[in-house]
């Protein structure tokens, strides 16, 4: 850390920094704004803060004062944000520096950041490919060597995945447990602020600092870490595991043989209601989507089309232009299955199978500590049409998802490199256990390979 | 499912879709809803709802003021057109 605290030590290394972070970011496009000098500018001026100097980045759906707050949309492109997420708040408290914005899937709806009005972000390991989604440039940007940690969301897997895309550490904290003020909202039940890093114990220091009540999220909630039940945790996985990749199939089964190595028992189990997870997961997701993005109409702030008569008029063009293919896809399925006449049928079928999937999972929880599962079915794909479709990214979620519909916290961790590109896997802990969980993933991770980022960080590269 | 439901739904949702929209979107709308009716195979005869998974607690705060002039700046420096303190917006009333 001490590398990456001298980029930030004084205004002659921010300027350097801001420098080396605009030229080394030209070929990724992780970041929509850098600004170092104007991030120190926000953050606590006593040095003796337990995160002091360490610069960090911040998906653009995030908000961070005097900055970008786009959330990967046209509809916001002329918005600064005029005050800090509480996250960050706490943060730059903390004396982090943030070195600027990153990219995203629009509103944080897509699973490989080329569904952001601002051009894609390229996966660090090979350019061809995405960095995963929708917190790709928070993945990219760390995975880069750029910055050492960032802040994600993740709704659907959104920080797990492109994690694993990336060969770095995603965390999903508990819902109630990070404060989601000041996270612009898409799908408000499921989602939260999660954290990305190739350095288990920055993130761990991180989430410590960002953790916790907020008077201004009342989802917010104290805890009393959850300790472990017995000295040998019990691992629970899938006795069946379908349809994936040669590579991650691998990467799996060497997880598989870590726990064994590490002396963990292992339990396995069946999951009745994964079938219907992506169907309900969707379902749910678009009707929230379709309730949240009603209020950009042009009116108070963000865009405003140009040419219209009436007010209604100015409020639709707004949205048509404003709006991308994939945003404009979810609100329209969202509105239909709101619609009455259909809400018995999707919505509180949707939210039936939430409380099925709910059950089963804390059923799975009373026998064992974590649960371990891939993130997605393969690794980084191509960027392009010879990818993945949208629709199969969207059924690809189905690992992810879970741990969003039942609340639960989840990390996903490189468990090692195949055909040149990292593997991810994902562990899952009960609600509140967050600190455990991570606790479960230090010490498995003595027992698996790792993952060497492809390039040097821009710590190691600017000397003095 | 057909045109004239994605048509209805936009109109709800405030969006004003061109024909070329409407084509390019009607072919995964049909796909999606046809992916979600797996949902009719699940039996969820005995179970309730999940709203959100911290449903039945109320947190409340103080009901205090914020008065940081230099917030309230940045906020309206948000808007296009201020008069004082206020957002000049369209008229939204006929």
């Amino acid at each position: 850390m001490k590398q990456w605290k001298k980029l930030t030590r004084d205004p002659r290394s921010l300027e350097r920094y801001r420098e080396s972070l605009t030229a080394h970011d030209k070929p990724i496009h992780s970041f929509l704004e850098i600004d170092p000098v104007l991030g120190s500018s926000l953050s606590a001026s006593d040095k003796s803060g337990p995160l002091a100097g360490i610069p960090f980045s911040i998906k653009d759906n995030i908000a961070l004062e005097g900055f970008s707050y786009t959330c990967g949309s046209k509809i916001l492109e002329p918005l600064r944000a005029p005050y800090s997420a509480t996250a960050v708040k706490r943060l730059l408290d903390a004396g982090a520096v943030p070195a600027g914005k990153t990219n995203l899937d629009e509103f944080g709806m897509g699973s490989s950041t080329e569904q952001s009005a601002y051009g894609t972000t390229r996966n660090p390991w090979s350019l061809e490919m995405v960095p995963g989604g929708s917190s790709g440039g928070s993945a990219a940007s760390v995975a880069a060597g750029l910055v050492p940690f960032s802040l994600g969301s993740d709704t659907g897997g959104s920080v797990r995945q492109p994690a694993a895309f990336c060969g770095i550490y995603g965390f999903k904290p508990t819902y109630g447990r990070v404060s989601r003020y000041g996270l612009a909202a898409y799908a408000s039940s499921l989602e939260t602020i999660g954290i990305l890093s190739a350095d288990l114990n920055l993130l761990r220091r991180v989430f410590s600092q960002i953790q916790g009540p907020d008077v201004h999220d009342q989802t917010t909630r104290s805890s009393t870490p959850l300790t472990g039940n017995s000295d040998v945790p019990t691992v629970a996985v899938l006795s069946r595991v379908e349809g994936l990749s040669d590579e991650v199939q691998w990467g799996y089964d060497q997880t598989l043989e870590a726990i064994s190595r590490a002396g963990w028992n292992i339990r396995k189990f069946d999951l009745a209601s994964l079938e219907y997870a992506v169907s309900a997961y969707y379902t749910i997701a678009m009707a929230e989507a379709s309730s949240n993005l009603a209020r950009y109409t042009g009116i108070r702030y963000g865009l405003r089309s140009e040419h219209a008569a009436s007010q209604e008029e100015m409020v639709r063009r707004t949205r048509d232009e404003g709006f991308g293919q994939e945003v404009k896809l979810r609100i329209l399925l969202g509105t239909y299955v709101l619609r009455s006449g259909f809400q018995e049928q999707y919505y509180v079928k949707a939210q039936k199978i939430r409380t099925l999937i709910k059950q089963e999972l804390q059923g799975i929880f009373n026998g064992s500590d974590v649960i371990m599962m891939p993130v997605f079915p393969v690794q980084a794909f191509k960027i392009g049409s010879s990818g993945l479709s949208s629709m199969q990214q969207k059924v690809a979620d189905r690992y992810t998802l879970l741990a969003n519909l039942a609340g639960c916290c989840a990390v996903s961790f490189p468990c090692g490199v195949a055909s040149g590109l990292p593997v991810g896997m994902q562990l899952l802990a009960p609600g509140m256990a967050d600190e455990l969980l991570l606790d479960r993933l230090e010490e498995l991770m003595r027992y698996l390979p790792g993952v060497t980022l492809p390039k040097p960080t821009l710590a190691e590269v600017i000397h003095d | 499912m057909d045109r004239q439901d994605l048509k209805a739904a936009a109109d709800l949702a405030m969006l004003d879709l061109t024909e070329e929209e409407l084509e390019l979107l009607v072919g995964e709308f049909a796909q999606m809803l046809e992916y979600m009716s797996v949902m009719d195979g699940a039996d969820t005869s005995d179970l309730e709802v999940t709203t959100h998974i911290l449903a039945g607690e109320t947190v409340l705060r103080e009901d205090e003021a914020i008065s940081d002039a230099r917030q309230r700046s940045l906020l309206l420096k948000q808007s296009r057109e201020t008069s004082g303190s206020a957002i000049h917006i369209p008229r939204v009333l006929p």
